[in-house]
């Protein structure tokens, strides 16, 4: 009942004849109630508050995004310039063990990607999972620039590659301080022209020798570990601590002998309080370089790349590959509210065949600022506005740079 | 129209501002019978907290005209009611009846627990409900407990405050549950059969799995053991949360407006004290309650783990989740436009089981819960002078009782907690007994002395000033009309003597204001109103 209904009943008991009758203070008070008494009713919810209030008490949005079990819709999941992949995906749960199958679809760019996975995450009291799955995707229009920090932009070509991949990981399970994951997995990775009609396909422009393992298929069994030291404040939207992010992958050629290679990463994020954690400096430090084995070489499909949202956000997905990349990221964060944290950034980085060739001469970077929204510094949604040597570039994603 | 009604409705009801009688034989009224009328009706609400949130952060929901509490009586205070007991702040309260709490039980020794049910509610404190395996009683029956431990990181931290929150509330008059801080071993915890657990699937069985992924997230005791809270169920039937705004339609004996209501408005004050941010709607709960063959509506303040700092809000208590101007100040400057809050330093030399919290830049007027608060919005200066004579009845050694039976494994925690709610108490007491006239215990003599005291000297929180100016009156009350008696008279303590021509009336009238150069507001007139009885005055009204 609203103050102003309460008001006007309480008049109406002061001018009825029972109201002038009163002669105590608690009379008054208790017409009042029994005139309230002969109309109540139950609380009646607007349509925005009943609607809220489903969403909240049936939990709609990690029922319809990532329930325990059931049908359920799964979104992303692919490489960048994928679009927005969209798809049903079925979960099976129970104390022990989850079964998860999915199909997802990019309407517009054609990637798809189907797969299931069976994980046991409750190992050693909560403390360590091992999961198994199979998946088969295909991408048909991943953009490759040549290799190489020369690279011309305007030779901007397209490759379609669709693999089948098979996989076994185990570790303990995020949350801990220290986080070892191993894995195996064998993938079939098959190449074809590229299907983005506005631009030409890789073979129209390359040769083998300038996209090595160009056409040339085999298989892959890879093998890898990564340690994680996690020592953030808050695993999503982090104030201050750090996060150190190592890892290790063999790739071993099963059939041609020809593409086997190593690959080493190093992901350095610190995170530094300023005014009272009001503000925060992020600083991320990626490297990453691939080593052929003896005779063969690094198939331009799985070499290193620098540009896009995550990585410089001035150059465009994919803009730079070659056996070596590093970057940086500097962001300066403020909080504007409990929903909502400004950012002002820069990028910088670079590709080269050898590490020792990796020098500032060559540094790609960029400069910008954007909006983040979501809740206590953990991102959902972000747009920002970069510029850089390749022109202004506006980002939109729903998760974090890093 | 309709707003004509309601504002002539109010003025009507409004103690002392009406031209018609003005005191009733009941006057001044201590009890409120809230529970005479049948509510047996009354059903759980459905409330969105995304809702709460967006409503009375973009809205102005509710009745915010600058009007008196509607609930107080003649004397300017709270009667008890469902909602309200007056302890602390009418009476004196011995150490020992603070430390208690509202404690059903004095040791609580429940070692084996049988969970039932998840912790039923989201928040930051894992949990689960549980009770006691040597509780044989048929199910629907038994007691059942809700058990709320502290996250890995933050020891202690909210079940500390949780503790202590129910301990102030209860002294300052408010229901709650009470509540323990226990050790539980996770090898003397079972699950029941029919435990329940609820998911994104909806209700299933609460399995083990469950309660590794709690115990996970708990902190953990040296010897292995969990330290919790455990919150009685009282007795009744659940119906959700009040809000501070409007009445239940389904409770008959809910006619005041909350956000009229004195205690609720006066409830900031606290909330400030002991930066209770979390203090909104949602924190609360409504239990229908049978006794005596009748229904009603019982009103509970309910969850206190975000007290003091504890939540990881860097706005705690200083800011509000979303407030416009700041956002575009702060995002238009990229940043350098700062909030004076956000600046605040907060010591990092204490134990993880001490929040945000700290007294130095505390200030009691620009406190704010995590959003707006329809009732904390229409406090007025009387309803906070109301809340901080409350606050002020608080001795230290009070405050020390009550932060003790948080149990701070570090005596920094205790002894750091401790003095930043007493000087907190101070800067409550400076801001708002000075903010009105805050002379208060008026007592007419039948040998016509007038003594009454100042609450801010009282309290410590002002120096006594130069004087008081006395005017009397005689005072009729069919008219609701004083006139004055003789002339103004200066006294500089707390007593003058009432002309001998009013010895013979009914009703006497005395008209005081306070005189302090740094304090304008003790020169508002306060009135008080006296009625002949046998044998004597009895204090019937006072206007502030």
């Amino acid at each position: 009942m609203t103050a102003g209904r309460c008001a006007i009943l309480i008049l109406a008991i002061l001018a009825s004849p029972l109201g002038a009758a009163a002669q105590t203070r608690a009379e008054i008070a208790q017409q009042a109630r029994a005139e309230k008494s002969k109309s109540l009713h139950k609380y009646k919810p607007g349509k925005v508050e009943r609607g809220l209030f489903l969403v909240e008490d049936r939990h709609l949005v990690e029922r319809i995004f990532n329930p325990p079990n059931g049908l359920f819709v799964r979104v992303g999941g692919l490489p960048q310039g994928s679009g927005l992949p969209l798809g049903p995906g079925y979960r099976l749960s129970n104390d022990k063990a989850s079964v998860m199958g999915y199909g997802v679809l990019a309407p517009f760019s054609g990637y798809w990607d189907v797969g299931s996975e069976l994980s046991f995450n409750h190992l050693f009291h909560h403390h360590a999972f091992v999961a198994a799955g199979a998946r088969r995707m295909d991408l048909p229009q991943e953009d490759f620039f040549g290799i190489g920090i020369d690279s011309n932009k305007d030779l901007k070509t397209s490759y379609a590659l669709k693999q089948s991949v098979f996989h076994v990981r185990g570790g303990n399970n995020p949350g801990d301080m220290f986080q070892l994951v191993g894995r195996v997995a064998y993938e079939t990775p098959r190449q074809r022209p590229g299907e983005d009609t506005r631009i030409p396909s890789i073979e129209d422009v390359y040769t083998p020798s300038q996209a090595p393992g160009l056409f040339q298929d085999t298989d892959f069994l890879r093998t890898g570990a990564t340690f994680t030291i996690d020592l953030s404040d808050f695993p999503l939207g982090p104030r201050s601590g750090g996060q150190y992010i190592f890892d290790v992958e063999k790739f071993s050629d099963r059939n041609l002998n020809r593409f086997s290679f190593s690959q080493w990463t190093v992901d350095l994020r610190q995170f530094v309080p300023i005014v009272q954690g009001a503000r925060s400096i992020a600083v991320r430090l990626y490297a990453t370089g691939v080593s052929p084995d003896a005779g063969n070489e690094v198939p331009y499909y799985y070499m290193p790349t620098l540009g896009g949202a995550y990585m410089v956000r001035g150059l465009a997905n994919y803009r730079f590959r070659d056996r070596n990349v590093v970057f940086t990221n500097v962001e300066y964060r403020y909080q504007l509210n409990a929903f909502m944290t400004g950012v002002a950034f820069f990028d910088a980085g670079t590709v080269a065949p050898t590490v020792s060739a990796l020098t500032s001469n060559n540094l790609k970077w960029d400069y910008g600022f954007g909006v983040r929204f979501g809740f206590l510094g953990a991102t959902t949604v972000r747009t920002e506005l970069s510029f850089g040597a390749e022109g202004p570039r506006i980002v939109f994603k729903f998760s974090d740079v890093f | 129209m309709a707003t004509a009604a309601v504002a002539l409705a109010l003025l009507m009801v409004e103690p002392g501002r009406g031209a018609a009688q003005r005191f009733y034989p009941d006057d001044p009224l201590w009890t409120d019978a809230d529970q005479v009328f049948d509510a047996s009706k009354a059903v759980k609400a459905e409330v969105s907290e995304g809702y709460d949130f967006l409503t009375k952060s973009f809205t102005k929901v509710g009745d915010r005209r600058d009007i008196r509490a509607l609930n107080v009586n003649t004397l300017d205070e709270v009667p008890d009611s469902s909602w309200f007991t007056n302890r602390i702040g009418r009476r004196p309260m011995t150490i020992d009846e603070i430390r208690k709490g509202p404690d059903t039980f004095q040791n609580f020794d429940v070692t084996d627990w049988i969970i039932v049910q998840d912790k039923g509610a989201p928040g930051f404190q894992p949990g689960f409900r549980a009770y006691d395996a040597r509780d044989k009683r048929p199910k629907l029956e038994r007691q059942v407990y809700q058990l709320e431990g502290d996250t890995e990181d933050y020891p202690e931290l909210a079940s500390g405050v949780e503790m202590i929150g129910t301990l102030f509330y209860h002294a300052m008059g408010y229901n709650v549950v009470d509540t323990y801080v226990v050790n539980v071993d996770p090898k003397r915890i079972t699950i029941a059969p029919d435990a329940t657990f609820e998911d994104a699937n909806g209700d299933r069985r609460f399995r083990q799995d469950d309660l590794e992924e709690i115990l996970k997230l708990l902190a953990r005791n040296p010897d292995g053991t969990y330290r919790m809270t455990a919150s009685r169920f009282v007795e009744g039937k659940p119906l959700e949360s009040f809000d501070y705004v409007g009445t239940r339609p389904d409770d008959p004996n809910d006619i005041y407006p909350h956000e009229h209501r004195r205690e609720l408005r006066g409830n900031r004050v606290f909330c400030a004290w002991l930066n209770h941010d979390d203090s909104r709607g949602i924190n609360t709960l409504d239990m229908l309650v049978n006794a005596n063959g009748r229904s009603w509506i019982k009103h509970y303040m309910f969850d206190f783990g975000s007290l003091l700092g504890s939540s990881p809000r860097p706005w705690s208590g200083v800011g509000y989740m979303y407030e416009g101007p700041p956002t575009w100040k702060a995002l238009l400057t990229f940043g350098f436009w700062m909030e004076p809050w956000q600046r605040i330093h907060y010591p990092s030399d204490l134990p993880e089981s001490v929040g945000r919290v700290e007294a130095d830049a505390f200030d009691p007027l620009t406190w704010k819960p995590e959003y707006p608060n329809p009732a904390f919005d229409n406090m007025r200066p009387d309803d906070a002078f109301w809340a901080a004579k409350i606050v002020a009845s608080f001795s230290n050694e009070a405050i020390a009782a009550i932060v003790a039976r948080a149990k701070y494994t570090d005596p920094r925690a205790t002894s750091y907690i401790t003095q930043a709610l007493i000087t907190r108490r101070d800067k409550i007491a400076k801001v708002w007994l000075n903010g009105v006239n805050p002379l208060v215990d008026f007592e007419l003599s039948a040998q016509g002395e007038l003594t009454f005291q100042n609450a801010a000297v009282r309290a410590g929180a002002s120096t006594p000033g130069t004087g008081y100016t006395v005017q009397w009156g005689s005072f009729d009350n069919v008219t609701d009309s004083q006139r004055a008696v003789g002339g103004e008279e200066t006294v500089t303590a707390g007593r003058a003597r009432m002309p001998a021509s009013l010895a013979g009336n009914e009703f006497v009238v005395v008209t005081v204001r306070g005189n302090h150069p740094g304090h304008p507001a003790w020169n508002q007139p306060v009135r008080a109103y006296f009625r002949r009885q046998a044998g004597g005055w009895q204090t019937v009204g006072i206007d502030r």
